[in-house]
């Protein structure tokens, strides 16, 4: 018999706002929360400007000693998983069953820097001083920490386990955490990511690749993704959590399902860690593997959550990939790119648009592509420039892409299909 | 800082950053592009930003992986 | 599942390659030594499992090298290794049909550290283009891939050394939905100052100053478990594309059960291995009474240690005492997101030689199990299963089984 797997709780932290309702409202509102670099000074840097959350820890209800042994990517999981776990009204009786599956690229890089800066003496010490360290530092090393905390907030006695597939790993994490479900190996998954790269390390990571915008006199209209104008992508942070159920389970206890992962699936181009070819020929693949398993057809597919970066690169790849898998239905189903509101937050990304496509299904709301203002002429799709549109959706689709060459699609249904 | 560069020193710089072993011939062959050298633009970025760093290249310089290294060299300052 | 194992690569502090790392193994040598690739050494840990000779070259294209860490050379190397011992080239798989999966516990940390210092030393246009790629934890997987022209489903899991074990279940499961052949393995290259800085502040390494007796897991002079580098790549493929090209099958992958009993709390990852065990042998359609030997995971912390012993006890009952148990990585060390794999590639050797190797360096065990010690012991192995736990409160479980002969072939 084959498992099914149900959305039954949403929290988000994203740029704009703390919590599902402040980050839907920034979406259909069609604003930018792109703005000057604010969490460290980036005098110096070539990109300036990025994508911040207004989070204060306290105010989101974490404690003085979870804020002292969290990175701030990990306090945004948490509070993300709060939400989620609250609205899932969730009374699990069988702790072993309750997994938890989080994603994110690059991990504690916030206080990882902060302890280097400190125990190198600002870059001079090869030889760190580890008296210095912060008594917390061994937990940032490694993003197994952040499914960790989120699995000790909630009583999980199941899997657990970090997915850190680069800036594919917010799609991979909740794709492998309703795999678990599917495969009988979990009930109940926590799933989500996190993201807090706005720090000097990867920003200096990104400059040194030109892969992000260096539009700093004009922060709220650097995120363009397929604009003929676009410089990169811009920075982004935050959180996204989904409670996954299995279907039956979620149904027998009378909870409100408000999607259902469907499909998921991720392939490699083999080609280059950063570099994409033209043709889209992998992603294509990864969204018909992801068809499949929903089994659905591609008429059934009423919205594409775009990875739409505001790379070139991307840009072109991932429309060539809707071509060769929609044929001419992709000119009429609307595409959009939420990252030109939030910005690019690497492995958080994917769950905080999968966190969208809840919301557009249960909303009937396509969210628009800001700053579109002139498309680039190879990207000829419908994009949803500047403006939310209602529209009645059955399912989505959600694709994200990332260095290492990897393609990842989503699947999402609407809630109670038979 | 150092602004003159020969054929063979932008080639062992080519070979350092990129890990292409590279002569000083090939890089003055005006028909050989970094592409046809095995440089890809991960690689190029790294050349480009250590001339700029200590060979007072322009910082608005940009290369593609099919433009030559004779093409860099005659960007390197004082022999443009 | 369907998963077979068909080819090992290993790079270890005990051998470079299963030729050089079995006899090592199975003959209990200590491989463990002076840290020497911090030079000097101002940190309290000063034993540690190198792997001593291995450099890129021959391994590894040079424009690689240069954009990757050592962890991922390792990986590289091991990859290349189990394609070669599995005589499978991915070009004969079907587009789409072969995948990665690595475990990854602390990322490209050395080269990462040397591009924070210019960062911060020297300013931000001192960071290199090869920062943002290898430093992240997937390097080793979207390395793999490129290499190998594999271009089927990927993924990283983290969970320190569980996350080994949790890798063969999910590459075990795209092998059921589809996939051919997939490479599955973890290494680690945990040597330079920040990141030993940083896993000091966990309070359980070992600060012993003998090789000989740094790494003692269930003795009274468990004081820590010494970390090595290192890891292994094994290549496992659907057993009937496997018999079909006429390869060898060397382990069936059987079952895998993850939990987890929290990060603060290492005394409940006695419950939690044993039901993780328990679940592993049930996937396998097995019971405990099939178990022919266990590869512990020996943290050589007493809390952990008694945990562990605990949760042997439990699942075998009245016969907890006759069942071989053997930690081979005391001789080598742990190597975090590496360290189960290794033990994967032994408890396969193993089977294969019908050998259990001893557990270097242990004499005392301070616990009524079989814990083999000294030197190896022949043993019928149909069953192996494999223990392991995360720093950060997960505990696997994998059953290894040896192929049954086809019976009717030819």
């Amino acid at each position: 018999m084959t498992r099914r797997v149900a959305v039954t709780g949403l929290g988000v932290v994203a740029p704009g706002g703390v919590g599902t309702k402040a980050f839907w409202e920034l979406l259909i509102s069609g604003r930018t929360a792109t703005r000057p670099i604010s969490l460290f000074d980036a005098a110096g840097f070539r990109s300036r400007i990025a994508a911040e959350c207004d989070f204060d820890p306290a105010d989101a209800g974490l404690g003085p000693t979870e804020v002292a042994r969290m990175d701030r990517y990990v306090q945004f999981a948490a509070v993300a998983a709060d939400e989620a776990w609250r609205q899932a009204e969730l009374d699990v009786a069988d702790p072993w069953r309750l997994g938890v599956c989080m994603g994110s690229a690059v991990g504690g890089t916030t206080l990882l820097e902060q302890d280097y800066v400190t125990t190198s003496h600002a870059g001079a010490r090869w030889l760190v001083d580890a008296g210095l360290a912060s008594p917390f530092l061994h937990r940032v090393l490694s993003p197994a920490t952040l499914a960790a905390e989120v699995a000790d907030r909630i009583g999980a006695c199941g899997p657990v386990r970090t997915v850190s597939t680069g800036c594919t790993a917010g799609l991979d994490a909740v794709g492998h955490a309703a795999r678990l479900i599917e495969e009988n190996r979990a009930d109940v998954m926590v799933t989500g990511a996190s993201e807090s790269p706005i720090s000097p390390i990867t920003v200096a990571c990104f400059d040194a690749i030109r892969a992000t915008s260096a539009r700093n006199d004009d922060p709220a209209h650097a995120a363009r993704p397929f604009d003929r104008d676009r410089d990169g992508f811009v920075l982004g942070e935050g959180a996204a959590v989904l409670v996954l159920e299995e279907l039956g389970h979620a149904r027998r206890r009378g909870a409100v399902v408000h999607a259902e992962v469907a499909g998921f699936a991720t392939r490699s181009n083999a080609h280059h860690m950063t570099g994409l070819k033209a043709d889209g020929v992998e992603m294509a693949e990864a969204v018909r593997r992801a068809m499949d398993q929903a089994r659905l057809r591609l008429d059934d597919i009423d919205y594409i959550n775009a990875h739409g970066s505001g790379t070139r690169q991307n840009d072109r790849h991932e429309t060539a990939a809707f071509r060769r898998v929609f044929g001419a239905r992709a000119y009429e189903v609307p595409v959009s790119s939420i990252k030109s509101m939030i910005g690019h937050s690497l492995g958080a990304i994917g769950s905080i648009e999968l966190a969208a496509c809840v919301l557009a299904l249960t909303n009937g709301v396509v969210p628009p592509t800001a700053n579109l203002d002139t498309p680039d002429p190879e990207c000829d799709l419908d994009y949803v420039p500047h403006t939310a549109r209602e529209r009645d959706l059955r399912a989505v689709l959600s694709v994200g892409s990332g260095f290492g060459g990897f393609q990842s699609a989503v699947v999402l249904a609407r809630g109670g299909r038979s | 800082m150092d602004t003159t560069l020969s054929p063979d020193d932008l080639a062992a710089l080519i070979s350092r950053c990129t890990g292409v072993t590279v002569t000083g011939e090939q890089v003055t062959d005006s028909a050989r592009t970094f592409d046809d050298l095995g440089v890809d633009s991960l690689g190029l970025m790294g050349v480009v930003a250590e001339l700029q760093r200590n060979h007072g290249m322009s910082r608005d310089v940009e290369l593609e992986p099919s433009q030559s290294p004779r093409e860099l060299l005659s960007l390197l300052a004082g022999r443009a | 599942m369907s998963a077979v194992v068909t080819g090992l690569g290993v790079v270890a502090p005990s051998g470079i390659g299963v030729d050089e790392f079995w006899p090592a193994v199975r003959d209990g040598h200590v491989a463990l030594g002076p840290v020497r690739r911090i030079e000097p050494n101002p940190y309290p840990v000063v034993v540690a499992g190198e792997v001593d000779g291995f450099e890129p070259d021959g391994w590894i294209d040079p424009r690689i090298t240069v954009q990757t860490d050592r962890f991922t050379h390792f990986a590289l190397a091991a990859a290349g290794m189990a394609l070669r011992d599995a005589d499978l080239d991915p070009a004969t798989v079907p587009p789409f049909g072969f995948g990665v999966v690595t475990a990854s516990f602390s990322g490209g940390v050395e080269f990462g550290q040397r591009e924070i210092e210019r960062l911060w030393k020297d300013g931000p246009g001192h960071v290199g283009p090869y920062q943002s790629i290898a430093w992240f934890y997937a390097a080793c997987t979207g390395q793999i891939s490129i290499g190998n022209g594999l271009r089927g489903p990927s993924g990283v899991l983290v969970a320190d050394e569980a996350g080994g074990l949790d890798a063969f279940a999910a590459a075990g499961d795209e092998l059921r939905r589809g996939a051919r052949a997939m490479l599955v393995g973890g290494a680690e290259a945990p040597f330079c100052p920040f990141s030993v800085c940083c896993n000091l502040g966990l309070g359980l390494l070992s600060t012993g100053t003998d090789p000989a007796t740094a790494y003692l897991p269930f003795t009274a002079h468990a004081t820590g478990f010494s970390p090595a580098e290192g890891g292994a790549m094994v290549v496992i493929e659907d057993e009937d594309a496997a018999r079909g090209r006429g390869a060898e099958v060397r382990a069936v992958v059987a079952g895998h059960c993850a939990t987890y009993t929290g990060s603060q709390h290492l005394d409940l990852s006695a419950e939690g291995l044993r039901r993780a065990a328990e679940g592993a042998l049930d996937e396998a359609g097995l019971d405990p009474g099939d178990v022919d030997v266990v590869f512990l995971d020996a943290l050589a912390d007493p809390r952990a240690d008694d945990a562990e012993a605990k949760a042997v006890s439990l699942l075998f009952d009245e016969r907890a005492d006759r069942v071989p148990v053997t930690a081979p990585k005391t001789g080598y060390g742990r190597c975090y997101a590496g360290a189960a794999v290794l033990d994967v590639a032994v408890a396969v050797l193993a089977m294969e030689h019908g050998e259990v190797p001893p557990t270097p360096g242990v004499r005392d065990c301070r616990f009524d199990f079989d814990l083999v010690t000294g030197a190896s012991r022949a043993a019928d192995i149909r069953t192996a299963l494999v223990l392991s736990r995360g720093l950060y409160g997960g505990n696997s479980a994998l059953v290894l089984r040896r192929p049954e002969p086809i019976r009717g072939d030819d």
